[in-house]
């Protein structure tokens, strides 16, 4: 009997707890308030970059304007379609937030199905469709100062980490995709840019989720006598930096400010912004400034940039005096990176800092 | 000396020992004898404080005493080694044996002293064993071995041994009855349960009965009983046990094996194997369990590589896949159901199609039809008398008499003019035994030919028309059973000749 | 362990019952913990996946490719195997039935007819190839199946990465002929037609299994291969074969997906579907029909996960807790055994004192 009455009562608390309180979060926003929907890619929420610092965006947008937001974790790839139906049929979202390139498929046959429906595409652009907002930005931008850094530095004597023989700097990247080759471009011209002898070591790891590969081609780039080498990777990065570790050498973070993880080792991250991006969008619809079509942002935006903060590497007066020369000439529109690897050739010809 | 007054027990509405009244004596061997459920185990589990009585009470050396668990049992002196083994298969003889009870040092288990208690319990139990060796890797005798030393260890006064011999050799048991006298002359009690009369008539100094929750009958001295007489006392009517009933016609040779030899590995290789059995015969091999008859049947069941195997039926040779050998007329019922005569958690209908379920007297268009399936099966149920509730109740519920029923009833029921049969009577009841021997004599009555192989002497004897002693891979002798004595027969299975 | 035996039919639905239950009663507890609310998770889900016309579909629509790789586990089991390799499967079949979907021009239902037949060649023959090493060099089905997962994903990987590239933006193949895209019933939804290929496959695999004489051999083999044996069953050849039937299942699931969801090969477009068949397989208790019910089920978990995550902002992650547990309750029937006769045994002293108790019977001996 003591049993049973254990086993009622165990169960009874149980449920009321489970239950009681259910003050449910269901439509905790007030009518008035703008409210988004955000799909983020498969990576999903804690990845430390892209997701997370989209998902950053809003909560900035939550608190300082006062929007309200929920956001959807696809699984798979066929996940983006399900997801953007759900958020667009649900019929109470201002604006519908889609990012990453994949979800480009998708997205242009759900807009066509909810013409009246906002939607703002990051990284993928659809055309001919009034109620889409694509953005994609300049890689070349984005990676021109980490260039320039490695380019000034490559041959210093007075650094113990660097090889002062060889001018080489490599960049590895997880594939070899579009932006990833204007990414590649921009830090070629950044680098050679300040020094146009500096030979620029480019490798393909074939996935962005396979570290221990990164971190074999880091290893054999850091042996080749590369001083610093670029991610451009994803999750296959922190091989990269991993290597950089054990070979005691640089490299460079990628998207969100990665300086701290080794600060040692990575003296600066090519930064991309994309929870101002998002921030930003929210707010022009906000203000009435959001409009469709497709924009290209780049440094002069302020979307890309460079950041040293958190580094413990100290890096030489004069570097950093040149660095922030040539950031002006940048915002400035003086200097406009080449995107095409190809044409960076052609572009070192015309353009020398000395 | 402990003693059991007016103990009832049920499970649910089972009623699973009614009133039972036994005492237990130093230095004496008390046999329990009853048929499968007769409600040995539980007497015993209630005496070893796993299942809390219904009614009735214990006395310890007089006194009135309730087990509240086997902790309490085991310190008071009661031991029991179980049916299924208990022991961890990753531990050494010695680890087992010293397991719950180790001698320490400092909070560790003092392998030193464990070794040398241990070893001189086996010195002074005449126990041989290499406990050195991971139990998982030790034979069954020798596991039941280090079970015994466990309650040895444990300073048991009262040993349970609850169907020791089931899994025995005969050698092993001789073994472990020759153990058993040198623990009850130093002054242990035991009770060993089995439902084997011979064995039953060997070791025991009292004998009780138990037949369906009841003591049929207690204290019986084994001098003068034979086991016709236990027999019936369990059953409760005559049982005619190991009648012989010769063969009316004995016609031409069916089954010829001219040759079967095959090479050891790891086990008894089949030097030169021929023997012929004829129409209307019983050929019965005898020997030793271990000796070759195991490769034997599975050399003819095309289960096993041969190096020669020359075997005929009606003159034409036998081919050599199992399959086929099956579709020629031989019949198989092989020496362990567990093994590889019964899938225990198939249905009784499912199992008694393996081997014909090719038959297109089974089959609807491409499909297997259940319904053929449970109609021949119910017709073996019906004419091999299985006591089963259904045609679907799973063979793993069956008691072990009925499974055996229905591999005889497949083999046989299958229509095959040769049968071989492999230890038909191992872990069966008397009323199955009896039963499952008068089917092979019909079955031979008909004019059907019988390969018998069994360990048991008495059922060689008794049913086969003719003999060979089979001893290291090799047929050492033929005879008839009336000619040969038990003596004889003894000294050749065990390799040496008479005269 | 219990000598009584319990009404086994009975326990084969309350397991997987009660294992439910004490999941959603865990995870709600877990929930809870987190300063969420359990029942706006619980709602969600049936928001999610039964709110409306749209999401049920949606859920079918889901659950599709797991019944598949449900059955698909659930056959090799049944002959004794464990097929890990559902996964690698579905990509082979995925792989070589995009390959007829892309190249091959063929007039509409033949096209699709092919597409799958391919598909659930490629997949069997991928399984096959386990069965093959199990029986040739003793290799143990799980491992051989774990690593055949790795190669199948990344060779799929290889061809959308290189040679069947179409898009510089991401890795994935054209479209395939549209003779070889099953279209869906409305845009609203993926629901198509292969969920009702699936039913039928279920049901086509279920007669296999119990009605055949190669169903008959493939269950005795796994449940005792000495009986097989010496009842003249080739085991090697049904090993082999069984594994090719389920992977066949995994394969037609690969090729099921690309045809009407993905309608292209994309790098890396199941995330673990194979490895979903197995909870879906577990919770039906291994067996064949319940599948539909299970596979159902783990839909709506996934489709309700994504409404739970919209609309209350709750990580989507919970489902997969929840998913795990229905999964550790099933797997551990004895610890369900043990919680059912806790309860029984209360409310056999409640009935007993009020006097209600019924007799309960065993089976005759
Ligand atoms: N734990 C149990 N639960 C239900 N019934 C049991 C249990 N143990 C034994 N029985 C039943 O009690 C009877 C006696 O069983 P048992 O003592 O094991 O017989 P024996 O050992 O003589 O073969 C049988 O009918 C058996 O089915
Ligand atoms: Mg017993």
């Amino acid at each position: 009997m003591k049993r049973i009455l254990a086993v009622f009562a165990t169960a009874s608390i149980l449920i009321f707890s489970a239950f009681a309180n259910g003050d449910a979060a269901i439509g905790t926003g007030d009518a008035g308030t703008l409210r988004i929907g955000i799909i983020l890619t498969t990576s999903g929420l804690g990845d430390k970059n892209f997701n997370d610092m989209a998902y950053d965006g809003l909560v900035m947008a939550e608190n300082e304007l006062g929007i309200t937001f929920d956001y959807g974790e696809p699984e798979t790839v066929s996940d983006y379609e399900t997801q953007q139906r759900s958020f667009a049929s649900a019929g109470i979202y201002d604006l519908i937030i889609a990012i990453g390139a994949d979800q480009t498929e998708p997205l242009t046959s759900v807009a066509t199905d909810f013409p009246d429906q906002s939607f703002t595409l990051l990284d993928g652009s659809i055309d001919g469709l009034s109620n889409v907002h694509s953005i994609v930005t300049q890689f070349q931008d984005q990676t021109f100062l980490t260039g320039v850094l490695a380019g000034l530095m490559t041959n210093r004597s007075d650094f113990p980490m660097i090889n002062p023989k060889e001018k080489r700097i490599g960049i590895i990247r997880g594939l070899d995709l579009p932006v990833l080759r204007n990414a590649t471009a921009g830090y070629m011209a950044g680098a050679r840019y300040v020094d146009p002898d500096v030979e620029i070591l480019v490798g393909d790891v074939g996935s962005f989720n396979d570290p221990g590969k990164a971190k074999e081609m880091a290893l054999s780039m850091y042996d080749k006598g590369a001083d610093f080498i670029q991610l451009m990777a994803g999750g296959s990065g922190l091989g990269i930096i991993s290597a950089a570790v054990e070979a005691n050498a640089y490299a460079f973070g990628v998207g969100d400010n990665q300086n701290g993880d080794q600060p040692d080792h990575i003296p600066a991250t090519a930064i991309r912004y994309v929870n101002d991006i998002i921030f930003n969008d929210v707010k022009n619809y906000l203000n009435g400034a959001w409009s469709s079509g497709k924009d290209v942002w780049g440094f002069k935006e302020a979307v890309v940039g460079y950041t040293t903060e958190n580094s413990m590497v100290s890096l030489p007066e004069d570097v950093v005096d040149i660095i922030e020369d040539i950031r002006m000439s940048l915002v400035a529109g003086e200097i406009v990176p080449p995107s095409e690897v190809d044409d960076v050739d052609a572009w070192i010809a015309e353009n020398q800092y000395y | 000396m402990i003693e059991i007054r007016g103990l009832c027990k049920a499970f649910g509405v089972i009623q699973a020992l009614k009133d039972v009244n036994l005492r237990i004596n130093q230095a004496s061997v008390r046999v329990l004898l009853g048929e499968n459920g007769a409600g040995k185990s539980t007497l015993m589990k209630v005496l070893y404080g796993m299942y809390a009585p219904d009614q009735g009470e214990l006395f310890f050396d007089g006194r009135n005493t309730v087990l509240r668990n086997s902790h309490q049992a085991i310190d008071l002196g009661i031991g029991m080694v179980h049916q299924h083994f208990m022991l961890v298969e990753e531990f050494s003889g010695y680890e087992n044996v010293v397991l719950g009870f180790e001698p320490k040092k400092s909070g560790q288990l003092d392998r030193g002293r464990m070794i040398s208690e241990v070893n001189r319990l086996k010195h002074e139990s005449g126990i041989d064993i290499d406990l050195s060796r991971r139990t998982g890797a030790m034979t069954v005798g020798e596991r039941q071995k280090v079970e015994i030393l466990k309650l040895l260890h444990r300073k048991s006064d009262i040993l349970i041994l609850d169907e020791p011999t089931a899994v025995l050799t005969p050698n092993e048991t001789h073994d472990l009855f020759a153990m058993i006298r040198i623990l009850k002359d130093q002054g242990k009690g035991v009770v060993l349960i089995t439902h084997k009369l011979h064995e039953a008539l060997e070791i025991a100094d009292e004998i009780t009965v138990l037949r369906d929750g009841v003591v049929v009958s207690d204290g019986i001295d084994p001098e003068g009983k034979s086991r016709e007489d236990l027999a019936k006392m369990m059953v409760g009517r005559d049982v005619a046990l190991y009648s012989r009933k010769p063969s009316p016609k004995v016609g031409e040779p069916l089954f010829v094996c001219e040759d079967i030899t095959t090479e050891s590995s790891g086990d008894c290789a089949l030097k030169s194997i021929h023997f012929s059995v004829h129409e209307g015969e019983i050929l019965g091999i005898a020997g030793v369990d271990g000796n070759g008859q195991r490769e034997l049947v599975e050399a003819i069941a095309g289960l096993r590589e041969t190096a020669v195997r020359r075997v005929f039926v009606q003159n034409q040779p036998v081919p050599a896949g199992t399959p086929d050998i099956l579709k020629s007329g031989i019949a198989f019922v092989f020496e362990d159901r567990n093994f590889n005569g019964l899938i225990e958690n198939m249905s009784v209908n499912e199992n008694a199609i393996l081997g014909y379920h090719r038959e297109s007297s089974l089959k609807r268009g491409f499909l297997l039809s259940q319904k053929k399936t449970r109609e021949r099966a119910k017709r073996l149920i019906k004419e091999y008398q299985v006591r089963t509730p259904s045609d679907q109740t799973s063979v793993g519920d069956l008691s072990g008499g009925n499974q055996q029923k229905i591999l005889i009833a497949r083999a046989l029921g299958a229509g095959p003019s040769i049968a071989v049969i492999s230890q038909p009577t191992r872990g069966v009841d008397i009323g199955a035994m009896e039963y499952i021997h008068e089917s092979i004599q019909l079955f031979r009555d008909l004019g059907n030919a019988i390969l018998l192989i069994s360990a048991d002497l008495d059922e060689v004897k008794s049913l086969s028309d003719r003999i060979l002693i089979i001893h290291e891979g090799e047929i050492v002798v033929e005879g008839k059973p009336t000619e040969l004595s038990d003596t004889e027969i003894g000294l050749y299975m065990t390799g040496s000749h008479p005269d | 362990m219990t000598e009584r035996p319990l009404a086994s039919r009975l326990k084969n639905v309350l397991i997987p019952f009660t294992a439910l239950l004490l999941a959603l009663l865990v995870c709600a507890i877990l929930i809870r913990s987190f300063g969420y609310s359990p029942l706006s998770v619980y709602k969600g889900i049936i928001i999610g996946a039964a709110g409306n016309m749209r999401s049920l579909l949606q859920t079918l629509s889901e659950s599709t490719v797991l019944i598949l790789t449900g059955l698909s586990f659930a056959v090799a089991f049944k002959a004794g195997l464990i097929n890990i390799g559902a996964e690698g499967q579905l990509y082979m079949g995925a792989v070589f039935g995009s390959l007829v979907g892309l190249y091959l021009p063929l007039p509409g239902i033949i096209h699709k007819a092919t597409v799958i037949l391919v598909a659930a060649a490629a997949g069997g023959a991928w399984a096959a190839l386990a069965g093959y090493l199990k029986v040739k060099f003793n290799a143990h089905e799980v491992i051989t199946t774990i690593m055949l997962n790795t190669i199948a994903a990344n060779f799929c990987s290889y061809l959308v990465n290189y040679p069947l590239r179409a898009s510089e933006a991401i890795a994935q193949s054209d479209r395939l002929l549209e003779t070889a895209i099953i279209p869906r019933f409305s845009a609203q939804s993926q629901f198509n037609p292969t969920f009702f290929l699936a039913l039928i496959l279920v049901i086509i695999v279920y007669i296999i299994v119990h009605h055949t004489v190669f169903g008959y051999e493939m269950r005795v083999t796994g449940r005792n291969r000495n009986a097989g044996l010496a009842g003249g069953i080739n085991v090697n050849r049904m090993i082999i074969a069984s594994m090719a039937l389920s992977g066949a299942v995994a394969g037609c699931a690969g090729s099921f997906h690309i045809m009407a969801i993905n309608t292209r090969l994309i790098d890396g477009f199941s995330t673990g579907f194979g490895f979903a068949g197995v909870a879906v397989s577990a919770l039906a208790g291994g067996n064949i029909l319940p599948i539909i019910f299970s596979g159902i089920l783990f839909g709506v978990f996934k489709n309700g996960a994504l409404v739970v995550q919209r609309i209350s902002r709750i990580p989507s992650d919970f489902i997969q807790i929840l998913q795990a547990l229905v999964i550790i309750f099933v797997a551990a029937p004895m610890m369900i055994l043990a919680f059912m006769d806790f309860v029984r045994g209360g409310i056999r002293k409640i009935t007993n004192f009020t006097g209600l108790r019924k007799n309960r019977r065993r089976t005759a001996p």
